[in-house]
């Protein structure tokens, strides 16, 4: 037996190789697959709620530490909550479960 | 399936065509998984770290230089995965506790089974880097470069690896080492 044909022998005793292309295989690779992508977006999507609400929760003390007060802050208070109600209409209207625009945005992105 | 043909279908992959990627998946998974089963030992578990490697890929594609094959590069991230989940070590135990079962089993005329048993207790106690060489080299499904690249070793240890993992293998069959050339 030569050395080539040994190492097969041994090769096929240790574990053999599938034959054929295996689609169960393919479609657990791209499950796992998916599953890994969603469980990412899921940590960022985390990540980042506790950031922005860590960011608005450091926001009072900081103004306090200041010497800033609630009645001279009051102006910017308003401004900076219309603002962030207009980006949160906006987000819903583009992004939401039953998104107003997603037909726009569809259009868009295809165009 | 060609290089230029791979690489089109990884190009295509990062651009996060799926069914490119179904098509390298089903391109390579052969030497891949033939390369885990031998040296994983447990059906089960290779092809549970095959699919985890191959779905890492998914991820990491962008890495991939296109210098080696993809085969290559899978079988490295698989490398990795297995060395970071030796460390629990607990597959492994399960698995030595069924080969103990399989060995109680084991009837004299079946001398497969019995030669099997006794290359998987021979490779078994192989160091890691050796097993590894061995289970890419053996079955001719990758060079000693390709096995170098993967395995981040010198060309020339992997090359010493496969002639003395040969010997204990063709030792633990019987065979003389060098009676077959």
């Amino acid at each position: 037996m030569s050395e080539r044909d040994d190492d097969l022998l041994m090769a096929d005793l240790l574990g053999e190789a599938p034959t054929t292309p295996d689609p169960g295989f393919r479609f657990d690779v791209l499950s796992r697959a998916s599953i890994r992508a969603r469980r990412r977006a899921a940590l960022n999507k985390a990540l980042n709620q506790v950031a922005f609400f860590s960011a608005v929760g450091l926001v009072f003390p900081v103004l306090g530490m200041l010497g800033v007060t609630w009645e001279n802050a009051q102006p910017v208070l308003l401004a900076v909550g219309l603002l962030a109600f207009g980006v949160a209409v906006a987000s819903v209207s583009i992004l939401g479960p039953r998104a107003v625009l997603a037909r726009s945005r569809a259009i868009l992105t295809r165009a | 399936m060609d290089a230029a043909e791979e690489a089109r279908l990884v190009r295509a992959a990062r651009a996060g065509d799926t069914t490119a990627f179904g098509r390298l998946v089903d391109a390579n998974q052969p030497a891949v998984r033939a390369f885990l089963r031998r040296f994983v030992g447990s059906y089960a578990d290779a092809d549970d770290l095959a699919q985890e490697a191959f779905a890492r890929t998914w991820e990491v594609l962008d890495r991939f230089d296109g210098t080696s094959r993809l085969r290559t590069f899978i079988c490295g991230v698989a490398f990795q995965y297995w060395r970071r989940a030796r460390r629990a070590d607990s597959r492994r135990m399960a698995r030595d506790d069924a080969y103990a079962q399989l060995e109680d089993q084991e009837t004299a005329g079946d001398a497969r089974m019995a030669q099997k048993l006794a290359l998987r207790r021979a490779m078994d106690e192989l160091p890691d880097d050796q097993r590894a060489a061995l289970a890419l080299c053996l079955g001719q499904d990758f060079t000693h470069a390709e096995a170098a690249e993967i395995l981040k070793l010198p060309l020339g240890t992997v090359k010493s690896h496969v002639t003395r993992g040969r010997a204990r293998l063709q030792a633990a069959l019987g065979v003389p080492a060098g009676a077959e050339q």
